[in-house]
């Protein structure tokens, strides 16, 4: 599946599920700042994608944050480490290169754009497109 | 001595929970099967599936979590006591989380009507991690 198809489709979910226009979502919309996603929202438009892309997303695999955070020598006291830093950019090299040492859980979550969920679904569908 | 040692609050839409359920295949990836069970025996089974939803994310915002953490949605449960009073029965991460935090209760009140539905937890400790 192509990349643009598949950004065609996480628009018109995320537009369904938020009531806005598609032409409000851009590739850099962050999910929550700017597109007003909540806890419910996201767990809507997980159901949606798992449907409509016909897969199946594993516990964590989507949102696998918590994995990561979980660890303390990659978030300490709400903050990212340097190592953390690194292992974010590796392991998400489009998403999250504003991210620096000290950077706020809170602030991370807040640059999770459309093209995350973009890039995932790239990688589920067809791994030889890269993310 | 015991103490509070977070507190969370949780309003949501009862329309933005059923459109959620209508929606998704996979209600057991959110609510327990006990819970499920529990709403869709009730006339208003929205608001008690909207009440339940707050629960969880009012205890997720009461360890600081937020919904990105281990803790999944389901290790998180609204059971009743045998008076009918909510309680929460926790599972899972959420159980080991609480356990290191020394979280010795967990104080729960919801509320619902058609609208909406609302809850708010307090975790009591007795101090201390591990």
């Amino acid at each position: 599946m192509k990349r643009e198809a598949i950004l065609d489709g996480v628009k018109t979910i995320i537009a369904d599920v938020m009531e806005l226009d598609k032409d409000e979502i851009y590739l850099d919309s962050s999910l929550i700042d700017d597109l007003g996603i909540e806890s419910v929202d996201f767990i809507d438009i997980s159901a949606r994608i798992e449907e409509e892309f016909n897969i199946e997303i594993a516990k964590g695999e989507l949102w696998s944050f918590g994995k990561i955070f979980a660890d303390e020598s990659i978030m300490k006291e709400g903050k990212i480490t340097a190592k953390g830093v690194k292992h974010l950019r590796e392991r998400f090299p489009e998403d999250f290169q504003e991210v620096e040492r000290g950077t706020s859980l809170a602030d991370i979550i807040g640059l999770i754009r459309v093209k995350f969920i973009v890039g995932y679904l790239c990688h589920k569908t067809s791994p030889a497109i890269a993310r | 001595m015991y103490s509070p040692a977070g507190i969370g609050i949780d309003l949501v839409k009862v329309s933005r929970v059923q459109r959620l359920c209508e929606h998704n295949k996979h209600l057991e990836k959110i609510f327990t099967l006990a819970e499920i069970e529990y709403c869709q025996k009730r006339r208003h089974k929205f608001q008690h599936f909207a009440a339940r939803f707050a629960v969880k994310e009012a205890v997720f915002k009461a360890l600081g979590t937020g919904g990105w953490g281990e803790i999944e949605w389901t290790d998180i449960e609204v059971v009743r006591d045998e008076m009918g009073k909510p309680k929460i029965n926790l599972h899972g991460k959420a159980r080991e989380m609480t356990e290191r935090m020394n979280i010795k209760d967990i104080l729960v009140s919801l509320s619902h009507c058609s609208d909406y539905a609302i809850a708010q937890v307090i975790l009591v400790s007795n101090g201390g991690f591990h």
